[in-house]
C-alpha cells in the first residue's frame, strides 16, 4: 500500500559543530531554552543532565519550577520522581562508550498549561560522583488570554474608536482581524430561503462572519446574519436563518404590471466581524411591563470601514493595534442601549474570541437631555391609555423622538462648524480652507488639523515674530523639540564699526556683515530627532511666518 | 542526484547562506530541507522517509560537541482530524462517480472532506466488513466534498451507519546521532522558530565517531 502523501518540505538549519571541554556535570539540551519567548502553553520542559567524567548521575536529581513567583517541585528523584501536578519521563542513558548511566534525560509535562505571558524559572540540582550541578534558567510563555472589548469611545454619531484589551491581528486581509471588511454592491441576488448569490471573489474563510444585507424591498432580507457556508463554485452564500425569518427572493429588479423592468435596485452587503446590535430584548428587565422605559427604538447602523487610528490620533498609553476606528453609514441613535459584538476576532498572538462584546449606552453628544420630549406632549390620560393598551402611540413617538434627536444634533452642529475642537472631523479640511491655511504640507492626523485650525487665527497676528514661529512649531510638532529661533551670526565675523578689528587668532577675515542676507538670516534650533516630513513642516512654517526681510539659514539640532 | 531533498543544492539546500536563519558562526549554515519563504514547496513523499547529513569526526579529547539547530515547521503541514464520528458512509467499488467508472471510494452525506484531503492518508474504522477498516491513501476529493477516491482495491461495497473516518497528519522530526546512538531530538510547533543550542555528550567516546543529523517525516495519528 502506498504511503505517499503530499507535504511541504521542512527546514532544519545546522550551524558549525564545535568541540570543547566543560565542567564535570552540566545541563544540556534545554527546551524551552534559556530566555526563550512565546513558549506554547502546553510545552513540556525537556532537559538533560550529563556527566562528562563517565560518572553515574546520582539518584537525587531535583527540578523546581517557579511560575510568576510561585515555586514548586516538579521532579525529585529522592522523593519518588514526578510530584503532584507534573508527569513525564525520566530516562537514564549511557553516553557512547561510557558503559554506565552518565546521563539523565527528563521530559517534564505540567498537568495544567502555563499561565499566559508568565516568566518561568527552572532550577536544577544534581550530583554525579563528587561533582555538583546547581543552575537555573528561565523562559516566557505565550499570550493565551482571549481579547475583549473594553471601551467604545464615540467621536461623532458616525464614528467611534473601539479599544480591545490587547493588540489585535491587524492584517486587513485576514477574516480573523477586526479591521477585515469586504463590501459588495450590485449583482447580489437573494436566491433562496437561506442563500444569496454574490458575484466576485469569495473565500471559505469567511464562514462564521456576519453578512449585513441592505437594499432589498423585503425587510426580512435587510439584516445581519451569520455565514454558514460558501460555495466557491456557484458563488452561493448560505446564511443562518435559525431565527425563523427566511429570506425572500429578490434580484434587485422591480417589474411593472406589464412585466417590464420598472426599476433596478442595488443590493449591498458587507462582510465583517464587528456589528452593533440594539439591546431591545434585554432592556429594562425587572421594570413594570407598562413602564415607558421598556419601549425604545435604536437604529442599527452598518459599519462601512474599520481601520487602525492614525499616528497621533490616540493616547500614547495604548498600543495602536489595540484600537480600531469604525465609520458608520448613518448616525447611531442617541442615548440608546446597544451591544457591540466582535465575532471570531483574534489578537496579535492568535487567540480567538468567538464573541467579544461590550454593552453600552450611546452618548448624547452634548445634546441636552431635558430638551423637548415628544411623549410629554400627550396628556397623562392619553399616555396611560396607550401604555395599558397596544402601546402603538408610544412606539411611534420614540421613533420620531429618535429622528428628531438626530436632526437637532445636526442643527446644533452648525454653531460649532468654526470651532476647531468640535467641528465634525470630515469638515476639518473645509474649516482649514475657510481659515486661510497657508500651508501645503500634508497633515496626517485629525488632532494635528484641529491644532492647526485652533492656532491659525493667532498665528496670522504673529507673522514676522520669533514668538509666532516658535509657538506654531511647538504646537504642530510637539514642545519636546523646544524650537528656538536664533539669529544667525557667525562668531568669526569682524563687524565693521565695532571694536573687533584686529582680533587675535581669528581664523577668517570676513568683513561683515557684508550683506543684508547675513544680517537678516536666522537658524531654527531644535532638540531630538525630526523625520524628513517634519523638517518640511519646519521649513514651510519658517518660509511663511518670518518677516519679509528675514530668511531661514539652517535647521540646527542641538 | 535530483530529488525533492536535493534539487536546489547550494541555493536553497545544503551549505548555503540561509535567508531564514542566522548562523552563529560566519555566514553559512547547512540546511536539510528547504530554505525559502512560506509556503514551502510541496512534494509527494513517503511517510518514514528521512534525509540526513553526517560527518566523520575524531572525538578524542573532547567532552562535548555543540551546534545550533533551527527548525521551521511549515504552516501547511497536514493536520490530524476526525472527519466523521460513527456516521453514515457508503463504500463504493468501481462506481464512485458513475456506474462502471472503475473508481473505488467512499461517499458521505455531507461535505465534510476538504479539498486539501487529497493525497493524504484516510483511516476508516467501524465497518462490519473487515476489508473496509484500515488506512487508505486518498487520491482526490470530489468538488462537492462528499466523495473521496481511495487507492486501495480491497474495499467492498457496503452501506454502513456508524463509520469513523479520520485523516492522519504529518510532522518533521530532527534527530542527532553519534553512530546509531540517539543523542538529541527536536519537534518544533508550527510557527515557533527558535535558534536552539544543542550539545552532544562525547566525553566517553574516546576516538572516531560519525555525527549524524536526520530529518524524518513521521505520521501523526492522534
Amino acid at each position: 500500500m502506498s504511503t505517499e502523501v503530499k507535504v511541504p518540505l521542512g527546514s532544519l538549519y545546522i550551524d558549525n559543530l564545535v568541540g570543547s571541554d566543560v565542567d564535570d556535570i552540566i545541563l544540556i539540551n534545554c527546551m524551552p531554552q534559556n530566555e526563550e519567548l512565546a513558549v506554547e502553553s502546553a510545552q513540556a520542559v525537556n532537559l538533560t543532565i550529563i556527566s562528562t567524567r563517565g560518572a553515574v548521575i546520582d539518584s537525587d536529581a531535583k527540578v523546581e519550577i517557579q511560575e510568576n513567583g510561585v515555586k514548586v517541585t516538579a521532579y525529585d528523584e529522592s522523593a519518588g520522581g514526578f510530584q503532584t501536578g507534573f508527569s513525564g519521563t525520566a530516562t537514564r542513558k549511557a553516553s557512547p562508550g561510557s558503559g554506565v548511566n552518565d546521563e539523565l534525560w527528563l521530559v517534564i509535562q505540567r498537568t495544567a498549561p502555563w499561565l499566559s505571558q508568565a516568566t518561568v524559572y527552572v532550577f536544577v540540582t544534581a550530583h554525579a560522583g563528587a561533582a555538583t550541578l546547581s543552575t537555573n534558567y528561565y523562559f516566557n510563555t505565550e499570550d493565551t488570554s482571549i481579547p475583549t472589548i473594553v471601551e467604545c469611545l464615540w467621536l461623532t454619531p458616525r464614528r467611534c474608536r473601539v479599544r480591545f484589551s490587547e493588540s489585535m491581528n491587524y492584517d486587513s486581509t485576514d477574516p480573523r482581524s477586526p479591521v477585515f471588511f469586504r463590501h459588495f454592491s450590485g449583482g447580489i441576488q437573494v436566491a433562496g430561503a437561506s442563500t444569496l448569490w454574490i458575484p466576485g471573489l469569495l473565500d471559505e474563510a469567511w464562514v462564521g462572519l456576519r453578512l449585513d444585507l441592505t437594499g432589498s424591498v423585503y425587510p426580512a432580507n435587510n439584516r445581519s446574519r451569520v455565514i454558514t457556508a460558501i460555495d466557491l463554485t456557484t458563488g452561493r452564500v448560505t446564511l443562518d436563518v435559525s431565527d425563523g425569518v427566511s429570506l425572500v427572493n429578490d434580484a434587485g429588479i422591480d417589474y411593472d404590471a406589464a412585466g417590464n423592468i420598472a426599476r433596478r435596485r442595488a443590493l449591498r452587503c458587507t462582510i465583517g466581524a464587528l456589528r452593533f446590535v440594539a439591546r431591545l430584548a434585554d432592556e429594562g428587565t425587572g421594570m413594570e411591563p407598562v413602564t415607558a422605559d421598556r419601549i425604545q427604538c435604536a437604529f442599527e447602523p452598518q459599519i462601512i470601514s474599520a481601520a487602525l487610528p492614525l499616528q497621533g490620533d490616540y493616547p500614547a498609553e495604548y498600543a495602536q493595534a489595540q484600537l480600531v476606528v469604525l465609520e458608520l453609514n448613518d448616525d447611531i441613535s442617541l442615548g440608546r442601549l446597544y451591544t457591540l459584538h466582535a465575532y471570531n476576532v483574534e489578537d496579535a498572538w492568535g487567540n480567538l474570541a468567538t464573541d467579544a462584546s461590550l454593552d453600552f449606552c450611546s452618548p448624547m453628544f452634548g445634546y441636552p437631555d431635558n430638551r423637548k420630549r415628544l411623549w410629554d406632549f400627550w396628556e397623562t390620560q392619553t399616555q396611560d391609555e396607550d401604555m395599558l393598551g397596544e402601546q402603538q402611540m408610544r412606539r411611534m413617538t420614540v421613533v420620531l423622538q429618535d429622528l428628531i434627536n438626530q436632526l437637532w444634533l445636526r442643527a446644533d452642529g452648525i454653531d460649532v462648524l468654526l470651532d476647531a475642537w468640535r467641528c465634525p472631523g470630515h469638515l476639518l479640511d473645509f474649516l482649514l480652507h475657510t481659515l486661510g491655511n497657508p500651508f501645503r504640507f500634508p497633515i496626517s492626523s485629525e488632532k494635528m488639523k484641529r491644532k492647526l485650525a485652533e492656532t491659525l487665527p493667532e498665528s496670522f497676528q504673529l507673522v514676522g515674530t520669533v514668538t509666532g514661529i516658535e509657538s506654531i512649531l511647538n504646537l504642530l510638532l510637539g514642545s519636546d523639540h523646544n524650537f528656538q529661533v536664533v539669529a544667525f551670526w557667525p562668531d568669526d565675523i569682524w563687524v565693521l564699526g565695532v571694536a573687533l578689528l584686529g582680533a587675535a587668532n581669528s581664523p577668517h577675515t570676513i568683513l561683515g556683515p557684508s550683506s543684508a542676507w547675513l544680517r537678516n538670516a536666522y537658524n531654527i534650533e531644535y532638540e531630538g530627532f525630526l523625520w524628513p516630513d517634519e523638517l518640511r513642516i519646519v521649513r514651510e512654517v519658517a518660509e511663511w511666518m518670518d518677516d519679509a526681510t528675514k530668511h531661514l539659514h539652517a535647521l540646527v539640532q542641538v | 542526484m535530483v530529488s525533492p531533498y536535493w534539487h536546489a543544492p547550494a541555493v536553497y539546500q545544503g551549505r548555503i547562506q540561509p535567508q531564514h536563519a542566522t548562523p552563529d558562526h560566519g555566514d553559512y549554515a547547512f540546511c536539510l530541507g528547504y530554505d525559502d519563504l512560506d509556503p514551502l514547496p510541496t512534494f509527494m513523499l513517503n511517510i518514514g522517509e528521512t534525509i540526513e547529513v553526517q560527518q566523520d569526526a575524531d572525538l578524542s579529547g573532547m567532552e562535548i560537541v555543540t551546534f545550533m539547530w533551527k527548525m521551521r515547521t511549515p504552516d501547511n503541514m497536514p493536520q490530524f482530524r476526525t472527519i466523521l464520528s460513527a456516521g453514515h458512509c457508503v463504500f463504493k467499488t468501481g462506481n464512485l462517480y458513475e456506474t462502471g467508472d472503475g473508481l473505488n471510494g467512499v461517499q458521505l452525506d455531507t461535505a465534510l472532506f476538504l479539498v486539501s484531503d487529497g493525497d493524504q492518508q484516510l483511516v476508516f474504522s467501524g465497518s462490519g466488513a473487515p476489508a473496509n477498516n484500515g488506512t487508505f491513501r486518498c487520491a482526490s476529493i470530489s468538488s462537492d466534498r462528499k466523495k473521496a477516491h481511495i487507492e486501495n482495491g480491497s474495499i467492498v461495497d457496503t452501506d454502513e451507519a456508524a463509520i469513523t473516518v479520520k485523516i492522519n497528519g504529518a510532522r518533521w522530526v530532527a534527530r542527532a546521532y553519534i553512530d546509531t546512538n540517539l543523542r538529541a531530538e527536536l519537534i518544533e510547533p508550527a510557527g515557533h522558530e527558535v535558534q536552539r543550542h544543542f550539545t552532544l555528550n562525547v566525553s566517553q567516546t574516546g576516538g572516531a565517531g560519525i555525527i549524524r543529523f536526520v530529518l524524518a517525516l513521521e505520521e501523526v495519528t492522534a
